[in-house]
């Protein structure tokens, strides 16, 4: 049975190899624009099949700032849910990331294509409360409570990772593996936040994320590269 | 770049791929009580066994935990609606009381398994009658340790 590690091993590998292939034969003739990229992450649409979030939308503009070096910005919203007959759980809220990418190719022609690493800087504004919690000992038996709504602030870094393959003219799929390392923030001393909007499991210091991202590019202007 | 399908295919189907390895629907499997494991020792510090012990909480007289049992460890529920817990251990003509106060922390373990309360031990305190002392290994309770409490026994 495939593990996780082998499964991204894979993938890893035949996407590295995808994006080699299609690198090999690039023209040097071609003149190379600048452009801004517009993307949605595909990954949080499929999330919401499988874990208790209502909501999450997130988007991805990327611009080219100096050679081999892009200014990355990322918004998004998450709204989660889940309540049955013992609980009823919800938070939501916004998050920004901001930072830079660095491509690891050396683009000698029109290709924008990318394998790229980058540190984002992450915030999060975001809320949670508990109109039902239920608590339950099989000594000392059952209780139930509730907690009123609170505002709550986290800020993170982030390291991503990742690839970006031009499938049409000026559309894009791309991945990125991204871990989150929490800085700092506000806490509910009742309560940890469960998710925190971008940056995954409240309670931990580390997080690991993941991206799918289709994107398109509006190219601006003569690239002097 | 031209547009290449097999390419393409290749690159979906590690999306999914890669997608489905990193979540998995799960049942609950996580603890979501935190009993204090106790183990008794006698006055030398060996495993000892105690034979005829009664156990119960104050507030569930009703419940007894052990009743006239034999036991070489026992693990003790603290309440997670109050800040102390209190249990009457019944050693043949003597009995003992031991007082735990603690803080107790909500968390959200996962939506399967839903709240649960963690506890840190700040004070145990005892009385004298059987029970001589009290090693607390690990003030946090959580379910990786195999003993939190070491009772030696007179």
């Amino acid at each position: 049975m495939p593990t996780h590690k082998n499964i991204f091993k894979y993938l890893f590998i035949s996407l590295f190899f995808f994006v080699s292939q299609n690198l090999h034969g690039q023209t040097d003739s071609l003149r190379q624009t600048g452009g801004l990229t517009i993307g949605i992450d595909l990954a949080r649409f499929l999330v919401q099949i499988w874990e208790p979030v209502n909501t999450n939308f997130e988007f991805s503009i990327t611009s080219d700032l100096v050679r081999s070096i892009y200014v990355n910005g990322e918004g998004g919203w998450l709204k989660t849910a889940f309540s049955d007959e013992d609980q009823n759980y919800t938070s939501g809220g916004y998050y920004l990331r901001m930072g830079g990418l660095y491509n690891l190719f050396k683009r000698k022609s029109q290709a924008k294509d990318m394998i790229y690493i980058g540190l984002l800087y992450g915030f999060s504004n975001f809320w949670h409360e508990a109109d039902q919690i239920t608590i339950t000992d099989d000594y000392w038996g059952v209780g139930s409570g509730r907690l009123d709504r609170k505002t709550l602030k986290s800020n993170w870094l982030e390291i991503k990772i990742g690839i970006q393959i031009e499938i049409f003219k000026n559309w894009f799929l791309g991945w990125a593996i991204r871990p989150r390392f929490h800085l700092f923030g506000t806490t509910d001393e009742r309560l940890p936040a469960y998710i925190i909007p971008g940056y995954g499991k409240g309670e931990n210091n580390v997080n690991f994320g993941m991206s799918y991202y289709l994107a398109f590019r509006i190219p601006y202007g003569k690239n002097k590269r | 770049m031209k547009f290449n399908l097999g390419n393409a295919i290749i690159f979906l189907t590690c999306m999914v791929l890669g997608t489905t390895a990193c979540n998995i629907n799960r049942p609950c499997d996580e603890p979501t009580q935190f009993p204090i494991l106790s183990g008794f020792y006698d006055s030398i510090g060996a495993d000892t066994t105690l034979a005829g012990l009664t156990i119960f909480g104050i507030g569930r007289e009703d419940s007894l935990l052990a009743d006239m049992d034999t036991l070489h460890s026992v693990s003790l529920p603290l309440n997670p609606f109050t800040d102390t817990s209190r249990f009457v251990m019944t050693f043949g003509p003597v009995a003992d009381t031991l007082s735990f106060m603690y803080q107790r922390n909500l968390r959200m373990v996962n939506p399967e398994c839903g709240f649960a309360m963690y506890f840190q031990i700040e004070t145990i305190n005892h009385t004298h009658n059987f029970i001589d002392s009290l090693i607390l290994l690990d003030q946090y309770l959580d379910a990786n340790a195999q003993e939190h409490l070491q009772i030696f026994v007179h």
